[in-house]
């Protein structure tokens, strides 16, 4: 096959937003020998004073263009590409624009913050014919380490998958009284002083089950302990769990949340057992690792790294057994994939209805734990789809 | 010197020969398949109840369990369990004695003590969540059964916690074989805990981790310490002598009692309201219908 681009393609990053990855995303475009940044943008009568000046200094520092105005971004002819790291209430939007602008979409975890609006990004993707990816769930260490056990066929029939993924960051401190557990059905994530993390972080685990078994049919959820009185104080969650049904009857269940700094010396679990009828693997994505015991690592390991930024947001200690992978996360696959498929227009690994069923189990985990019912999929919409 | 008459699966061999090691005289009733050992067997408890035998000890349950207990009891022998017993109400004590005929080997698991120990340190705080993966589900519903009822236990005094939702979850490969179950618990604090039961038959070789406001408690059963690397390149750990059904028989031998050390009342199973029973009911709904059983 031949390629039909032969120039490297042109990214626009929009945003800078401190709830998104787009700061991670920069090295891995810059590196790769098929894109490269050609400019920066956001929609500067709609942001904060902060997120304006972000937006700018990152384009100072790439020494690419800031365009105040994503319309007048989306229309440059050097733009193939769509970074989207934009605050999450922001995204759909900002993907619907872009595709029917033509360009592809890298999309930082979440396609919108309500399922409406998940639904409406796949909607102008499959209208646009456009290639969407979001990288953030399929192409990690732990689903590279599970594809294999998988596909060997050891496991007999997989009868089920079960996943803790914790991030071992923020303080801990003692929590007082609690409020009931906060609905998640107006699509409010995130917080001055919090982020809902089941979403943020259960996101992963479900990437993980959505690979290892069928469509979900079933979700039931626990929630309501807490590491931090942040979270306590507005009933949202700072750690949850869910047990999910597929259609075949399989059960997948995670935990999720944000646990404490130090509470682990690869800067938070990261486990997954398959369970087949013929054996069971235990998979552990922060091995192998070298086991790195520096004094100084050691005092700072429950540290805060940065006064500003107390729940570990954009920033991380280092880890006292720091993965071998060069990938963990999985970006740098991801942008091969991304590239692949517009070079060869080969399908990638994982889709954005993916991503918008991937939210889907999450809302229902929210309502099983708010409601203490078990929820059956797909949830209900309030706008009419095709 | 007496003859012990012991129940056991095929995967539970190493155990019988550990017990042949510990006990002298045996007589082996295999659940189905017979283990490889070579110690004497009988097809069934009637068979093997002879002139001389003083103790029976089931290490597996099987669909006779109940009745082969009340048999043994009635011929004047002691009998222990390593698991509950179907239809038994007084929660399996020995009126004579005032001991359990049946306990808990997951007392037993150091590396489980270890982690206890480590959890009641202030510095731990609360605990927030708990996972327990264990095999158990070879066997069908009654090995998932014990398996699952070990894990429930194990998860309350490890949380210590009352527990408020328990909801079971089950599918099968077939009836009688290949189970994976798993309990979704929530307590009245809002920690939870998640129990797996795979379809692999070592129900007491278990991973655990604990998560507390004050940092994490891990044990892995793989973790032994010792690794074979064979000239096939393969890599296989080796088995721990300590293994937690071998401390409970040693335990039962050498105190006579099932559930030792006993369970202080302050860290006995807090949610009374959900007898063995009702699990053993609740686990052979959802193995036919698939559903979700809300258990508490």
């Amino acid at each position: 096959m031949t390629m039909t681009h032969p120039e490297p393609y042109g990214v626009l990053l929009i945003s800078f937003s401190r709830h998104s990855h787009q700061r991670n995303f920069v090295s891995l475009y810059a590196g790769h020998p098929r894109t490269h940044i050609v400019a920066i943008a956001d929609d500067d009568a709609t942001i904060d004073d902060d997120l304006r000046q972000l937006n700018r200094l990152w384009a100072q520092r790439l020494d690419v263009p800031y365009v105040p105005s994503v319309k007048d971004a989306l229309a440059r002819d050097d733009v193939d590409i769509v970074s989207i790291g934009h605050d999450i209430e922001r995204r759909s939007d900002l993907a619907q624009q872009a595709a029917c602008a033509g360009k592809h979409l890298w999309i930082d975890k979440f396609l919108g913050a309500t399922i409406d609006e998940c639904d409406a990004v796949v909607e102008a993707v499959d209208d646009a014919g456009i290639t969407a990816i979001v990288p953030s769930y399929a192409y990690g260490s732990l689903l590279r380490q599970v594809r294999p056990i998988l596909e060997s066929g050891a496991l007999g029939e997989l009868l089920g998958c079960h996943v803790d993924l914790h991030f071992a960051k923020g303080k801990p401190r003692p929590v007082g009284d609690r409020l009931p557990f906060l609905h998640a059905d107006e699509g409010k994530w995130k917080y001055p002083e919090l982020k809902r993390e089941l979403l943020t972080v259960g996101s992963y685990s479900v990437g993980l089950l959505q690979s290892c078994l069928g469509s979900a049919a079933q979700v039931h959820g626990t929630g309501g302990g807490f590491f931090f009185p942040e979270h306590a104080d507005r009933g949202a969650d700072d750690f949850a769990c869910i047990t999910l049904v597929d259609e075949a009857g399989h059960l997948g269940t995670l935990s999720a949340g944000r646990v404490g700094l130090g509470s682990n010396p690869a800067g938070g679990p990261c486990r997954a057992w398959l369970v087949g009828s013929e054996a069971t693997a235990m998979v552990d994505a922060k091995r192998p690792a070298i086991e790195s015991y520096l004094i100084e690592d050691v005092r700072a390991l429950a540290q805060p790294p940065s006064s500003n930024d107390w729940m570990g947001w954009a920033t991380g200690t280092a880890a006292l057994h720091p993965p071998v992978d060069d990938d963990p996360a999985g970006l740098a696959t991801a942008l091969d994939d991304l590239v692949q498929s517009l070079d060869l227009q080969t399908p990638l690994q994982y889709q954005v209805a993916e991503a918008r069923d991937n939210m889907e189990i999450l809302l229902a985990g929210y309502q099983s734990i708010a409601t203490g019912q078990e929820i059956a999929l797909p949830l209900a919409r309030r706008k009419k789809t095709r | 010197m007496t003859t012990m008459v012991v129940v056991a699966s095929a995967a539970q061999a190493k155990h019988v020969r550990h017990l042949q090691r510990v006990a002298g005289n045996l007589t082996v009733v295999w659940c189905s398949k017979r283990g490889k050992v070579d110690v004497d067997h009988a097809a069934s408890i009637g068979n093997a109840i002879t002139p001389g035998v003083g103790q029976a000890l089931f290490l597996a349950p099987t669909s006779t369990l109940s009745a082969d207990v009340a048999r043994c009891r009635q011929s004047g022998i002691d009998v222990r369990v390593a698991g509950p017993i179907p239809g038994d109400r007084d929660m399996g004590l020995n009126e004579a004695a005032a001991q359990p005929l049946w306990g808990e080997p997951w007392r037993h698991d150091g590396q489980w003590c270890r982690l206890l120990t480590a959890r009641r340190r202030r510095a731990f705080g609360d605990g927030v969540f708990y996972r327990r993966v264990s095999g158990g589900g070879s066997g069908g519903a009654l090995s998932t059964w014990w398996a699952l009822w070990h894990g429930m236990t194990e998860s309350a005094l490890t949380l210590s916690q009352p527990f408020e939702q328990i909801r079971l979850n089950v599918t099968r490969v077939a009836p009688r074989r290949g189970w994976h179950a798993t309990l979704h618990i929530r307590s009245t604090t809002g920690s939870s805990a998640l129990v797996g039961v795979t379809p692999q038959p070592d129900a007491d070789l278990v991973d655990r981790m604990l998560v507390g406001t004050g940092g994490s408690l891990t044990t892995q059963a793989t973790d032994t310490g010792s690794v074979l690397i064979r000239r096939d390149t393969t890599i296989q750990p080796i088995d721990s002598d300590a293994h937690p059904l071998s401390a409970w028989i040693d335990s039962v031998c050498q105190t006579g009692h099932a559930m030792d050390p006993p369970v202080p009342p302050a860290e006995g199973f807090e949610t009374r309201a959900l007898g063995p029973d009702d699990l053993l009911t609740a686990l052979g709904r959802a193995g036919r219908d698939g559903k979700t059983i809300d258990l508490l």
